[in-house]
């Protein structure tokens, strides 16, 4: 299994994770969603078979939508390691789901650690991220709460529970990883960019857009 | 022409965002530092250490 940005030819039509709602996100909103820059979705998909047409659709399996959040706060003092800001950024994890044939494979766990690591690229490489929040259906508290997320009492009756994760509790190696990735990424793209230089290869602007 | 009104109902409007309830905003506050040494469990490590292998390996 892969997990990657949704695209628009991805194979939604017979995703069936056990809850309408997450089933209707993913086939009905998430591509507007991404379209207008709200949130972005993340699947993962089968590994294509050897049969598989170059530029065919690959079958979701699982998602999770992020999507920038902040937390706010009350009792903003100079005695705590917390930052002085209200409210303090954070990664929402707006929806996650897996496929119900994808039951006891571990893909739930999988795409939860893909939404942390995303959230640590997020804070170690492009912008302020202190903590990812959930809105968890009461039922599932227990399994966010089995990868360090911690409840908010308050919920009303019945409703979704806030569940947090300070990242800031994540061991410094994993910081480490990230940065390893983004150091390799990063001379990856310089590779790239200068064999296209090089070549002659075109950088136009955006379909519509100037350069300035 | 006409004008297609695209404002939402108040029973319509999907939220991405949650809705925060006072209640939750006092116990945030009260509970975000005194955790803040909780250990990570170790089902959390295992599988963060898988993921960045997997991700390491694909760049």
């Amino acid at each position: 299994v892969t997990v990657r940005p949704l695209r628009s030819n991805d194979d939604r039509a017979n995703f069936d994770c056990g809850d309408p709602a997450l089933n209707t996100y993913l086939k009905t909103q998430a591509s507007q969603d991404q379209k207008r820059r709200c949130a972005l979705t993340h699947v993962a998909v089968l590994p294509a078979s050897s049969s598989t047409v170059v530029g065919s659709s690959s079958t979701v399996v699982g998602y999770y939508t992020v999507a920038n959040t902040a937390v706010p706060r009350l009792h903003v003092s100079e005695a705590t390691k917390l930052p002085m800001y209200d409210p303090v950024p954070a990664l929402l994890l707006a929806r996650l789901g897996r496929d119900v044939t994808q039951k006891n494979t571990g893909l739930g766990e999988e795409l939860i650690a893909h939404a942390i690591m995303t959230a640590l690229t997020i804070s170690g490489d492009h912008s302020g991220c202190r903590f990812i929040l959930v809105d968890a259906y009461p039922h599932r508290v227990q399994w966010y709460s089995e990868f360090g997320f911690i409840p908010i009492p308050g919920a009303p009756p019945g409703g979704n529970v806030k569940m947090f994760l300070d990242l800031l509790r994540l061991p410094g190696a994993l910081f480490g990883a990230v940065e390893h990735m983004r150091k390799e990424r990063d001379a990856l793209l310089a590779k790239l960019i200068a064999k296209l230089l090089l070549t002659g290869g075109g950088f136009g602007p955006p379909s519509g857009g100037t350069v300035a | 022409m006409a004008v297609r009104n695209v404002i939402p109902r108040e029973d319509e409007k999907q939220t991405l965002q949650p809705q925060w309830t006072a209640e939750e905003v006092h116990a945030f506050s009260e509970i975000c530092e005194s955790e803040a040494n909780r250990p990570i469990p170790e089902r959390l490590i295992r599988a963060l250490a898988r993921t960045a292998a997997n991700l390491i390996e694909k760049v």
